[in-house]
Protein backbone atom coordinates (compact mmCIF):
# COMPACT_ATOMS: atom_id res chain seq x y z
CA UNK A 1 0.00 0.00 0.00
CA UNK A 2 1.51 3.13 -0.90
CA UNK A 3 2.43 5.49 2.38
CA UNK A 4 0.51 8.37 1.83
CA UNK A 5 -2.40 6.43 1.63
CA UNK A 6 -1.67 4.87 5.12
CA UNK A 7 -2.44 6.93 8.00
CA UNK A 8 -2.65 6.85 11.75
CA UNK A 9 -5.35 4.85 13.52
CA UNK A 10 -5.35 8.08 16.23
CA UNK A 11 -5.52 10.70 14.11
CA UNK A 12 -9.30 10.33 13.13
CA UNK A 13 -10.81 11.99 10.28
CA UNK A 14 -6.91 12.72 8.91
CA UNK A 15 -5.70 16.07 6.91
CA UNK A 16 -7.47 17.52 4.29
CA UNK A 17 -4.77 16.39 1.64
CA UNK A 18 -5.30 13.10 2.49
CA UNK A 19 -9.45 12.81 2.07
CA UNK A 20 -8.72 14.62 -1.16
CA UNK A 21 -6.30 12.11 -2.20
CA UNK A 22 -8.94 9.35 -1.13
CA UNK A 23 -11.98 11.23 -2.42
CA UNK A 24 -10.66 11.18 -6.06
CA UNK A 25 -9.13 7.85 -6.01
CA UNK A 26 -12.55 5.84 -5.00
CA UNK A 27 -14.73 8.20 -6.99
CA UNK A 28 -12.52 7.26 -10.07
CA UNK A 29 -12.69 3.53 -8.90
CA UNK A 30 -16.26 3.85 -7.77
CA UNK A 31 -16.77 0.32 -5.64
CA UNK A 32 -14.22 -1.64 -7.87
CA UNK A 33 -10.84 -2.26 -5.57
CA UNK A 34 -7.97 -2.39 -7.44
CA UNK A 35 -5.28 -4.71 -5.82
CA UNK A 36 -2.87 -2.84 -3.48
CA UNK A 37 -5.11 -1.19 -1.64
CA UNK A 38 -7.25 -3.10 1.09
CA UNK A 39 -4.99 -4.68 3.50
CA UNK A 40 -4.24 -8.82 1.97
CA UNK A 41 -5.63 -10.28 5.21
CA UNK A 42 -8.96 -8.17 4.42
CA UNK A 43 -8.83 -9.66 0.75
CA UNK A 44 -8.10 -12.91 2.13
CA UNK A 45 -10.79 -13.47 4.46
CA UNK A 46 -13.46 -11.59 2.00
CA UNK A 47 -12.24 -13.61 -0.97
CA UNK A 48 -13.22 -17.13 1.65
CA UNK A 49 -16.23 -15.78 2.50
CA UNK A 50 -16.94 -14.57 -0.94
CA UNK A 51 -16.44 -18.01 -2.35
CA UNK A 52 -18.38 -19.82 0.34
CA UNK A 53 -21.66 -17.64 -1.07
CA UNK A 54 -21.37 -18.14 -4.31
CA UNK A 55 -21.40 -21.98 -3.54
CA UNK A 56 -24.15 -21.50 -1.28
CA UNK A 57 -25.59 -19.25 -2.96
CA UNK A 58 -25.41 -21.42 -6.68
CA UNK A 59 -25.58 -24.79 -5.52
CA UNK A 60 -29.64 -25.84 -5.34
CA UNK A 61 -29.82 -23.19 -8.47
CA UNK A 62 -32.49 -24.74 -10.92
CA UNK A 63 -32.08 -25.63 -14.49
CA UNK A 64 -34.75 -22.53 -14.63
CA UNK A 65 -33.01 -20.26 -13.25
CA UNK A 66 -29.60 -20.48 -14.88
CA UNK A 67 -30.38 -18.66 -17.91
CA UNK A 68 -31.70 -15.67 -16.02
CA UNK A 69 -28.45 -15.87 -13.81
CA UNK A 70 -26.29 -15.76 -16.80
CA UNK A 71 -28.53 -12.64 -18.77
CA UNK A 72 -28.11 -11.00 -15.27
CA UNK A 73 -24.32 -11.68 -14.73
CA UNK A 74 -24.45 -10.44 -18.70
CA UNK A 75 -25.95 -7.35 -17.71
CA UNK A 76 -23.86 -6.55 -14.77
CA UNK A 77 -21.16 -6.92 -17.03
CA UNK A 78 -21.94 -4.52 -19.54
CA UNK A 79 -23.42 -2.01 -16.90
CA UNK A 80 -20.17 -0.72 -15.91
CA UNK A 81 -19.56 0.55 -19.18
CA UNK A 82 -22.33 2.94 -19.19
CA UNK A 83 -20.93 6.18 -17.83
CA UNK A 84 -22.43 9.11 -17.30
CA UNK A 85 -21.50 12.63 -15.47
CA UNK A 86 -21.96 13.10 -11.61
CA UNK A 87 -20.19 16.23 -10.16
CA UNK A 88 -17.67 16.82 -12.14
CA UNK A 89 -16.71 13.38 -12.52
CA UNK A 90 -18.14 10.18 -14.34
CA UNK A 91 -19.79 7.27 -12.49
CA UNK A 92 -20.90 3.90 -13.77
CA UNK A 93 -24.28 1.68 -13.41
CA UNK A 94 -24.36 -0.91 -10.93
CA UNK A 95 -27.71 -2.75 -11.20
CA UNK A 96 -27.22 -4.79 -8.03
CA UNK A 97 -30.60 -3.38 -6.52
CA UNK A 98 -32.32 -4.72 -9.80
CA UNK A 99 -30.23 -7.89 -9.47
CA UNK A 100 -31.02 -8.73 -6.03
CA UNK A 101 -34.78 -8.35 -7.33
CA UNK A 102 -34.67 -10.25 -10.08
CA UNK A 103 -32.45 -13.11 -8.38
CA UNK A 104 -33.10 -13.40 -5.11
CA UNK A 105 -30.33 -15.27 -3.33
CA UNK A 106 -29.25 -16.58 -6.74
CA UNK A 107 -27.39 -13.07 -6.88
CA UNK A 108 -23.97 -13.80 -5.81
CA UNK A 109 -22.63 -16.73 -8.72
CA UNK A 110 -23.57 -13.89 -11.40
CA UNK A 111 -22.22 -10.56 -9.82
CA UNK A 112 -18.95 -12.87 -9.09
CA UNK A 113 -19.32 -13.88 -12.35
CA UNK A 114 -19.09 -10.33 -13.53
CA UNK A 115 -16.62 -8.81 -11.55
CA UNK A 116 -14.15 -11.57 -12.52
CA UNK A 117 -14.59 -10.56 -16.10
CA UNK A 118 -14.72 -7.30 -15.48
CA UNK A 119 -11.18 -7.61 -13.73
CA UNK A 120 -9.73 -9.95 -16.77
CA UNK A 121 -10.72 -7.92 -19.29
CA UNK A 122 -11.10 -4.08 -18.73
CA UNK A 123 -9.00 -4.32 -15.10
CA UNK A 124 -12.02 -2.68 -13.61
CA UNK A 125 -10.73 -3.85 -10.13
CA UNK A 126 -8.02 -6.40 -8.94
CA UNK A 127 -8.40 -10.27 -9.40
CA UNK A 128 -6.81 -10.30 -5.40
CA UNK A 129 -9.59 -7.88 -4.50
CA UNK A 130 -12.00 -10.06 -6.47
CA UNK A 131 -13.57 -11.46 -2.98
CA UNK A 132 -13.64 -8.22 -1.55
CA UNK A 133 -16.13 -6.74 -4.57
CA UNK A 134 -18.12 -9.52 -4.60
CA UNK A 135 -19.13 -9.61 -1.36
CA UNK A 136 -19.27 -5.90 -1.36
CA UNK A 137 -21.90 -6.02 -4.46
CA UNK A 138 -23.12 -9.32 -3.88
CA UNK A 139 -24.39 -7.92 -0.26
CA UNK A 140 -26.02 -4.99 -1.81
CA UNK A 141 -27.74 -7.19 -4.70
CA UNK A 142 -28.88 -9.59 -1.01
CA UNK A 143 -29.95 -6.27 0.54
CA UNK A 144 -31.83 -5.23 -2.36
CA UNK A 145 -33.61 -9.08 -2.56
CA UNK A 146 -34.34 -8.67 1.33
CA UNK A 147 -36.23 -5.25 0.74
CA UNK A 148 -38.13 -6.78 -2.15
CA UNK A 149 -39.64 -9.42 -0.57
CA UNK A 150 -40.99 -7.61 2.53
CA UNK A 151 -44.49 -6.89 1.23
CA UNK A 152 -45.22 -4.06 3.17
CA UNK A 153 -44.55 -1.68 0.92
CA UNK A 154 -45.80 -0.34 -2.48
CA UNK A 155 -44.33 -2.08 -5.26
CA UNK A 156 -42.52 1.32 -6.61
CA UNK A 157 -41.30 1.86 -2.90
CA UNK A 158 -39.59 -1.30 -2.10
CA UNK A 159 -37.89 -0.73 -5.73
CA UNK A 160 -36.60 2.60 -5.19
CA UNK A 161 -35.05 1.04 -1.70
CA UNK A 162 -33.74 -1.83 -3.79
CA UNK A 163 -31.90 0.40 -5.62
CA UNK A 164 -30.92 3.07 -3.07
CA UNK A 165 -29.42 0.07 -0.84
CA UNK A 166 -27.94 -1.64 -3.91
CA UNK A 167 -25.28 1.12 -3.60
CA UNK A 168 -25.27 2.38 -0.26
CA UNK A 169 -24.42 -1.53 1.22
CA UNK A 170 -21.70 -2.21 -0.44
CA UNK A 171 -20.23 1.21 0.48
CA UNK A 172 -20.62 0.40 4.16
CA UNK A 173 -18.60 -2.59 3.82
CA UNK A 174 -16.33 -0.72 1.59
CA UNK A 175 -15.82 1.72 4.79
CA UNK A 176 -15.53 -1.29 7.05
CA UNK A 177 -12.74 -2.64 4.96
CA UNK A 178 -10.74 0.33 4.56
CA UNK A 179 -10.54 0.90 8.26
CA UNK A 180 -9.57 -2.23 8.76
CA UNK A 181 -6.83 -1.48 6.50
CA UNK A 182 -5.82 1.18 8.33
CA UNK A 183 -7.49 3.86 6.30
CA UNK A 184 -8.25 6.86 8.62
CA UNK A 185 -12.12 7.26 9.47
CA UNK A 186 -12.39 10.25 7.26
CA UNK A 187 -13.00 7.84 4.84
CA UNK A 188 -16.35 6.99 5.92
CA UNK A 189 -17.57 10.95 5.61
CA UNK A 190 -15.84 10.92 2.27
CA UNK A 191 -18.03 8.23 1.07
CA UNK A 192 -21.48 10.15 1.86
CA UNK A 193 -20.83 11.40 -1.75
CA UNK A 194 -21.93 8.21 -2.78
CA UNK A 195 -25.60 8.91 -1.34
CA UNK A 196 -25.75 10.98 -5.16
CA UNK A 197 -25.05 7.65 -6.93
CA UNK A 198 -27.49 5.62 -4.40
CA UNK A 199 -30.14 8.35 -5.53
CA UNK A 200 -29.73 7.59 -8.95
CA UNK A 201 -29.29 3.96 -9.36
CA UNK A 202 -32.55 3.99 -7.06
CA UNK A 203 -34.41 5.65 -9.92
CA UNK A 204 -32.96 3.49 -12.88
CA UNK A 205 -34.09 0.06 -10.74
CA UNK A 206 -37.72 1.99 -10.13
CA UNK A 207 -37.66 2.22 -14.08
CA UNK A 208 -36.33 -0.98 -14.63
CA UNK A 209 -39.20 -2.75 -12.66
CA UNK A 210 -42.17 -1.25 -13.73
CA UNK A 211 -40.89 -1.77 -17.53
CA UNK A 212 -40.15 -5.22 -16.19
CA UNK A 213 -43.78 -5.28 -14.54
CA UNK A 214 -45.45 -4.63 -18.02
CA UNK A 215 -43.12 -6.39 -20.10
CA UNK A 216 -42.40 -10.04 -18.66
CA UNK A 217 -44.10 -9.83 -15.14
CA UNK A 218 -43.01 -13.15 -14.69
CA UNK A 219 -39.07 -12.25 -13.96
CA UNK A 220 -40.32 -10.54 -10.76
CA UNK A 221 -40.82 -12.89 -7.76
CA UNK B 1 -11.63 -34.17 -12.90
CA UNK B 2 -13.03 -31.65 -10.54
CA UNK B 3 -9.88 -31.51 -9.03
CA UNK B 4 -8.16 -30.75 -12.39
CA UNK B 5 -10.57 -27.63 -12.95
CA UNK B 6 -10.21 -26.53 -9.82
CA UNK B 7 -6.15 -26.30 -10.04
CA UNK B 8 -5.70 -25.28 -13.49
CA UNK B 9 -7.96 -22.50 -11.94
CA UNK B 10 -5.63 -21.67 -9.02
CA UNK B 11 -2.70 -21.78 -11.90
CA UNK B 12 -4.48 -18.93 -13.79
CA UNK B 13 -5.15 -16.93 -10.82
CA UNK B 14 -1.29 -17.32 -10.15
CA UNK B 15 -0.49 -16.58 -13.40
CA UNK B 16 -2.36 -13.63 -13.63
CA UNK B 17 -2.19 -12.36 -10.07
CA UNK B 18 1.53 -9.97 -11.19
CA UNK B 19 -0.28 -8.40 -13.81
CA UNK B 20 -3.71 -7.78 -12.45
CA UNK B 21 -5.09 -4.11 -12.11
CA UNK B 22 -3.63 -1.97 -14.24
CA UNK B 23 -0.24 -2.69 -16.64
CA UNK B 24 2.45 -0.33 -17.37
CA UNK B 25 3.45 0.38 -20.57
CA UNK B 26 6.97 2.37 -21.83
CA UNK B 27 7.73 4.49 -24.29
CA UNK B 28 11.35 5.09 -24.98
CA UNK B 29 13.09 8.14 -26.72
CA UNK B 30 16.85 9.04 -27.30
CA UNK B 31 17.56 12.25 -27.72
CA UNK B 32 21.33 12.03 -27.28
CA UNK B 33 22.75 12.31 -24.59
CA UNK B 34 19.76 11.47 -22.61
CA UNK B 35 17.73 9.02 -23.02
CA UNK B 36 13.80 9.57 -21.68
CA UNK B 37 11.06 6.77 -20.80
CA UNK B 38 7.45 7.74 -20.46
CA UNK B 39 5.49 5.13 -18.04
CA UNK B 40 1.31 5.14 -18.50
CA UNK B 41 -1.22 3.00 -18.35
CA UNK B 42 -3.33 4.23 -20.39
CA UNK B 43 -2.10 7.59 -22.68
CA UNK B 44 -4.36 9.56 -20.43
CA UNK B 45 -2.88 7.67 -17.06
CA UNK B 46 0.60 8.52 -16.70
CA UNK B 47 2.78 6.53 -13.63
CA UNK B 48 3.59 9.70 -11.89
CA UNK B 49 5.41 10.31 -8.80
CA UNK B 50 7.19 6.48 -9.11
CA UNK B 51 10.47 5.19 -7.78
CA UNK B 52 12.71 4.55 -10.61
CA UNK B 53 15.77 2.89 -10.71
CA UNK B 54 18.56 2.18 -13.45
CA UNK B 55 21.35 0.09 -13.47
CA UNK B 56 24.24 0.07 -16.18
CA UNK B 57 24.90 -2.21 -18.24
CA UNK B 58 26.35 -6.11 -16.35
CA UNK B 59 26.21 -4.14 -12.94
CA UNK B 60 24.17 -4.65 -10.31
CA UNK B 61 24.42 -1.31 -8.09
CA UNK B 62 22.12 0.94 -9.27
CA UNK B 63 23.42 3.63 -11.46
CA UNK B 64 20.99 6.62 -10.84
CA UNK B 65 17.25 6.37 -8.98
CA UNK B 66 14.79 8.72 -8.26
CA UNK B 67 11.10 9.62 -9.41
CA UNK B 68 9.18 10.40 -12.83
CA UNK B 69 7.50 13.45 -13.01
CA UNK B 70 3.96 14.48 -12.90
CA UNK B 71 3.42 12.97 -16.72
CA UNK B 72 5.33 9.72 -16.10
CA UNK B 73 8.70 10.60 -17.57
CA UNK B 74 12.28 9.84 -15.88
CA UNK B 75 15.60 10.74 -18.01
CA UNK B 76 18.79 9.51 -17.49
CA UNK B 77 22.05 9.70 -19.10
CA UNK B 78 24.05 6.52 -20.14
CA UNK B 79 27.81 6.47 -20.39
CA UNK B 80 28.25 3.46 -22.49
CA UNK B 81 26.60 1.35 -24.86
CA UNK B 82 24.32 -1.81 -23.83
CA UNK B 83 21.33 -2.95 -21.82
CA UNK B 84 20.28 -0.66 -19.56
CA UNK B 85 17.76 -2.01 -16.83
CA UNK B 86 15.00 0.05 -15.98
CA UNK B 87 12.68 -0.36 -13.09
CA UNK B 88 9.38 1.35 -11.83
CA UNK B 89 7.84 1.01 -8.56
CA UNK B 90 4.56 3.00 -7.80
CA UNK B 91 4.34 1.49 -4.30
CA UNK B 92 0.80 0.84 -4.87
CA UNK B 93 1.47 -3.00 -6.61
CA UNK B 94 2.52 -1.68 -9.94
CA UNK B 95 6.02 -2.58 -10.56
CA UNK B 96 7.20 -3.43 -14.20
CA UNK B 97 10.89 -3.34 -15.79
CA UNK B 98 12.34 -2.81 -19.29
CA UNK B 99 15.73 -3.09 -20.64
CA UNK B 100 16.80 0.34 -22.91
CA UNK B 101 19.35 -0.76 -25.09
CA UNK B 102 21.74 2.14 -26.21
CA UNK B 103 24.12 1.31 -29.38
CA UNK B 104 27.14 2.94 -29.87
CA UNK B 105 25.85 5.22 -32.48
CA UNK B 106 23.61 6.74 -29.76
CA UNK B 107 26.68 8.37 -28.74
CA UNK B 108 27.01 10.09 -32.04
CA UNK B 109 24.07 12.53 -31.70
CA UNK B 110 24.23 12.99 -36.14
CA UNK B 111 23.42 9.79 -36.19
CA UNK B 112 20.33 9.35 -34.65
CA UNK B 113 17.61 12.29 -35.21
CA UNK B 114 16.58 13.77 -31.79
CA UNK B 115 13.08 12.88 -30.26
CA UNK B 116 12.90 9.99 -32.51
CA UNK B 117 10.88 6.72 -30.48
CA UNK B 118 12.94 3.63 -31.08
CA UNK B 119 10.46 1.34 -32.41
CA UNK B 120 12.85 -1.46 -31.35
CA UNK B 121 12.07 -0.79 -27.49
CA UNK B 122 8.29 -0.34 -28.41
CA UNK B 123 7.76 -3.69 -29.97
CA UNK B 124 9.68 -5.18 -27.26
CA UNK B 125 7.14 -3.67 -24.76
CA UNK B 126 4.41 -4.46 -27.12
CA UNK B 127 5.54 -8.49 -27.06
CA UNK B 128 6.38 -7.99 -23.15
CA UNK B 129 3.05 -6.71 -22.55
CA UNK B 130 1.22 -9.39 -24.85
CA UNK B 131 3.01 -12.15 -22.94
CA UNK B 132 1.10 -11.05 -20.45
CA UNK B 133 -1.92 -12.34 -18.82
CA UNK B 134 -3.83 -8.56 -19.79
CA UNK B 135 -4.20 -9.96 -23.10
CA UNK B 136 -6.74 -7.45 -24.10
CA UNK B 137 -4.51 -4.72 -23.86
CA UNK B 138 -5.27 -3.13 -27.34
CA UNK B 139 -8.09 -4.37 -28.61
CA UNK B 140 -10.43 -1.98 -28.68
CA UNK B 141 -13.34 -1.24 -26.16
CA UNK B 142 -16.24 -3.33 -28.19
CA UNK B 143 -14.49 -6.02 -28.93
CA UNK B 144 -13.22 -6.62 -25.16
CA UNK B 145 -17.62 -6.09 -24.46
CA UNK B 146 -18.61 -8.98 -26.93
CA UNK B 147 -15.47 -11.32 -26.01
CA UNK B 148 -16.92 -10.65 -22.00
CA UNK B 149 -20.72 -10.97 -22.97
CA UNK B 150 -19.26 -14.49 -25.07
CA UNK B 151 -17.82 -15.87 -21.93
CA UNK B 152 -20.28 -15.08 -19.26
CA UNK B 153 -23.34 -16.60 -21.45
CA UNK B 154 -20.74 -19.57 -22.78
CA UNK B 155 -20.12 -20.62 -19.20
CA UNK B 156 -24.17 -20.32 -18.45
CA UNK B 157 -24.95 -22.47 -21.66
CA UNK B 158 -22.40 -24.96 -20.08
CA UNK B 159 -23.67 -24.85 -16.73
CA UNK B 160 -27.26 -24.74 -17.74
CA UNK B 161 -26.45 -28.10 -19.99
CA UNK B 162 -25.09 -29.88 -17.17
CA UNK B 163 -27.64 -28.75 -15.23
CA UNK B 164 -30.23 -30.36 -17.75
CA UNK B 165 -28.34 -33.48 -17.84
CA UNK B 166 -28.48 -33.99 -14.27
CA UNK B 167 -32.26 -32.80 -13.82
CA UNK B 168 -33.23 -35.52 -17.02
CA UNK B 169 -30.87 -38.44 -15.00
CA UNK B 170 -32.78 -38.04 -12.39
CA UNK B 171 -36.34 -38.04 -13.88
CA UNK B 172 -35.56 -41.02 -15.33
CA UNK B 173 -34.37 -42.73 -11.72
CA UNK B 174 -37.19 -41.19 -10.72
CA UNK B 175 -39.14 -42.91 -13.09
Amino acid sequence: MHPSLKTDRNKGIGNIFEIVYIYIFIYIIFMHISDGIIDTNVCIAAGAVSIGLVYISGRKATVDEIPTMGMMGAALFVASLIHFPLAGTSMHLGLFGIAGIILGKRSFPPVFAALLFQSLIFQHGGLVTLGVNSLNMGAGAFAGWLIWRTKFMNENIRALLAGFLGIIIPVLLMSVEFRLSGYGRGIIYLLSVYVIAAVVESIITLGAVRFIRRVKPALLP
Amino acid sequence: MRKSILLAIIAFFIVCAPAAGHAIQFETEKHPPVVRVKSFFSPTSPVADANVTIYAPGENDPHQSGYTDKEGFFAFTPDRSGEWRFEIDDGMGHADRITVKVSSNFFDSEQESPGEIDKEEEAEAAERSSSECVFTEGIPVIYRVIFGLALILGVTGIIYGVKAKQAAKNNSTKN
